[in-house]
This record gives C-alpha cells, sequence and structure tokens, in this order.
C-alpha cells in the first residue's frame, strides 16, 4: 500500500459544477443557521440543512449511475450507510448528554427509530451489499468482510424484530437487547445503542474502503461502446483521462480550419458532422451517444475539412491523450479516425457535385 | 491499515468509556428469562446463514459467467 491517499478521480462530482456545490453549500449553511435560530426542533434544521444537497447528489447519481453503472449504486449505498452511522453518532451525544436516558436519545431524526425502520433498513443495507459481492465480490476482498458484518448485524435485526413484532411485552420488558447486547441472549459488556454503533463501524469502515478501491477498477460505459476493441484494463486506464463537457446546441466543437483534436466520445444529445467545402455544408453524420470523433492517434498539424457542431445540448468526453491500444483499435476495418472517414466521404460528395 | 487499525481502537476505547461512564438506563431482563427465546436467535442466524450462503453461490456463478 502507498503512503499517501489520494481520491480517485471517480469520487469528485463530475456532472455538477463547484460553483453549484458552493452555492448549495452555502444555501444549506443558511438554511441550518436559519432554522436553528428559529428555534426549530434538531430533525428539522437537519432537514433544513440536508434538502439543498438533495438535488446536487440525484444528479450527480445519476450522471454517475449512466456512466459507471452499478457503482453509481455503491456510492448511493456508502452514503446513505455514512448517514446512518451519522444517526448513530448522535444518539451516542444524546446518551452522553442526558446521562445515559434512552427515551431522550432517538438521533437527529428520532420518530424514524423504531424496529420496523431499523430491520427495513438493515435488510436493505445487507442484500444491497450482497448485489454489490455478485457485481464486484470477485476482485474486492473489502466488500467480503463487509458482507460478514452486515450478515451478523442482520442475525441481531431478525431476532429483535421478530420479539418486536410476535412478543412485544417481552420486548418491551428488556428483550430490545437482543443477542449480544448486555442483557440479550449472549450478552457482552456493551448496552445496546453502543454495540449497534460498533456494528455499524464494522459494516462502514470495510464497506468505504472497499468503495475506494472499487474507484481504481471502473470504467465509462460510453467509452466501452465506442472503443469496444479496449480491453478492460486499457478502458480503466483511459477513463482516468476522460473529461465530461457539456456544450450547448449549436456549437462549433471541431471546426475544420483547425488542426484535429484529440479524440472525444459522446455521452449523451447528438453532433452531427458536417462538409465545409460548399455553402450548403452537406451533413455527412450524425453521431449519437457512444459514438466518437475526433483523432485517434493525437494531435494532428493538418486542417480538416470536416467540422462537427452539436445539434443540441450534448454532453461530450473529451480524451486527453490517446487511448492505449489505440494502434490496434486503428487496425478495425471499419476504420477508427472517424474525421478521416468522413473528410473521405466529403471529398466523395465534393467530386461528384463538380 | 494503519489508520483503520488506529480507527477501530479509538471507536473501542470511545465504546468502552461510554459504557462505563454512561451506563443506559431501562429494564433488563433476568439471565433466565434473556435466554427463553434463544431458539429464536438460532433460527435468525440459520436464515441469514442459508441467505449468504445463496448470495455467495450466486455471486460465484455469476463471476464465472462473467
Amino acid at each position: 500500500m502507498s503512503g499517501g491517499f489520494a481520491v480517485p478521480d471517480l469520487l469528485h462530482f463530475h456532472r455538477v459544477s463547484v460553483r453549484v456545490v458552493l452555492i448549495s453549500a452555502a444555501v444549506s449553511f443558511v438554511l441550518m443557521l436559519a432554522s436553528a435560530i428559529d428555534g426549530l426542533p434538531l430533525w428539522a434544521v437537519a432537514l433544513a440543512t440536508l434538502i439543498p444537497w438533495l438535488p446536487v447528489c440525484g444528479f450527480e447519481a445519476i450522471w454517475q449511475s449512466r456512466h459507471y453503472g452499478f457503482y453509481a449504486f455503491f456510492g448511493v449505498l456508502v452514503l446513505l450507510q455514512l448517514g446512518h452511522l451519522g444517526e448513530h453518532a448522535a444518539q451516542l451525544i444524546q446518551l452522553y448528554l442526558t446521562h445515559g436516558n434512552p427515551a431522550r436519545s432517538h438521533g437527529v431524526f428520532g420518530q424514524l427509530d423504531l424496529e420496523t425502520v431499523h430491520f427495513v433498513w438493515n435488510v436493505t443495507v445487507w442484500l444491497g451489499v450482497g448485489a454489490l459481492l455478485y457485481r464486484f465480490g470477485s476482485r474486492n476482498s473489502w466488500l467480503w468482510i463487509a458482507f460478514a458484518a452486515a450478515s451478523v448485524h442482520m442475525v441481531e435485526h431478525f431476532y429483535l424484530y421478530w420479539l418486536y413484532v410476535f412478543q412485544n411485552d417481552y420486548w418491551l420488558a428488556g428483550g430490545s437487547a437482543g443477542i449480544m447486547a448486555a442483557g440479550g441472549v449472549i450478552g457482552s459488556p456493551l448496552a445496546r445503542p453502543y454495540l449497534h454503533f460498533g456494528y455499524n463501524v464494522l459494516e462502514i469502515t470495510p464497506l468505504l474502503v472497499a468503495f475506494v478501491d472499487q474507484a481504481q477498477l471502473v470504467y465509462d460505459h460510453y467509452l466501452a461502446r465506442a472503443l469496444p476493441g479496449l480491453s478492460e484494463c486499457e478502458l480503466i486506464a483511459t477513463t482516468a483521462k476522460l473529461r465530461p463537457v457539456r456544450i450547448s446546441a449549436g456549437a462549433v466543437v471541431v471546426a475544420g480550419t483547425e488542426p484535429t483534436q484529440l479524440p472525444f466520445i459522446v455521452a449523451s444529445g447528438e453532433v452531427e458532422v458536417a462538409y465545409e467545402g460548399t455553402n450548403a455544408e452537406p451533413r455527412l453524420q450524425l453521431l449519437h451517444a457512444g459514438e466518437f470523433f475526433g483523432e485517434i492517434w493525437g494531435p494532428s498539424d493538418q486542417p480538416r475539412a470536416a467540422s462537427v457542431r452539436t445539434t443540441r445540448s450534448t454532453e461530450i468526453l473529451a480524451l486527453a491523450g490517446a487511448p492505449p491500444g489505440a494502434a490496434r483499435q486503428a487496425r478495425r476495418p471499419l476504420g477508427l479516425t472517424f474525421i478521416s472517414v468522413a473528410e473521405h466521404e466529403a471529398d466523395s460528395i465534393h467530386r461528384s457535385g463538380e | 491499515m494503519v489508520a483503520l487499525f488506529a480507527l477501530l481502537v479509538l471507536t473501542a476505547a470511545l465504546l468502552a468509556f461510554l459504557q462505563i461512564t454512561v451506563p443506559v438506563k431501562g429494564s433488563h431482563l433476568a439471565r433466565a428469562d434473556a435466554v427463553y427465546y434463544w431458539p429464536v436467535a438460532v433460527a435468525a442466524a440459520m436464515v441469514v446463514l442459508v441467505t449468504s450462503l445463496v448470495i455467495v453461490v450466486l455471486a460465484q456463478r455469476g463471476w464465472r459467467r462473467a
């Protein structure tokens, strides 16, 4: 393991700009301050603080899901589980402040501190980690640890929920200690709130490490569609060089008179490749999500006869540098340097018009 | 790895501190009563074990197919 830790590029915001993140942070802070000064209950203050972040997280999750598939679900699960751990941490603070009074220590969203909610939440997380194991587990040993921790935690909640539903009096009389907490079936020195905080730490820690590790193994789905000949390792390495750019409708992405640009991949929207030799600008081709244009071997000094412009709001992935394996890609029968192919077609059209 | 170990030690220390200094109030069952529904705990463990095994087998089949 290397000494320093750098956040993988995949974990940065892609869909949402830094300006929007800063505005959301400012609005969140103001709402938190205003609701606290207004004397609203703790849950309302927390809700007011979180609401401005919902669109940011929502748009980012949708973007990640389109580009990285199931990895976005991984991110959402980690985020929700961190929030859940936050609730348990809040409960510990409340216990400390109330000298161990559980009736006044239900966390921030105390209305949700119900056995049914705990059960449903933990089943969801357990099966969610199981789904991650199915998808990513073959190369992510931390997911196995997270799944084992979630399974042990789940045994407790199955037992607790059964008592809550079928033996409620027993549950109220102290059965809520469960299996491992002090006073439980097996028992331990820890009371239930402390034990369950420990369970959650044991669950979220390997999950978080697994999430960061998995970021090194994910590639962009549009890149894979555009360059299907690249190996998985090449796709992963190339994904790190992609920079998403949003372009409004009608903008010129590559002008025919300019030297050739690096490869671009269309992620959403549409671009048209048009020949600039005549006033009519005959359209050569429309490119959609998963198709690419540009120069696969790297920048060229040669100006091109074809230009590329967006027909509607479009997201393009700019590739900084030729991808590894580009030469092999170029041997594909259909050819790869799209602009070159487009130019050939343009020349044909031009000659037939003369 | 050192950071993870430190985090776990810190968590354990925090929980031990809280358990000693802030014992949680509430009703407690006598030892004989606390173990009364032990078969339910065993059943819960079996349900989780079987489901976990199914998930692991499905996952391994999925990896072989991929």
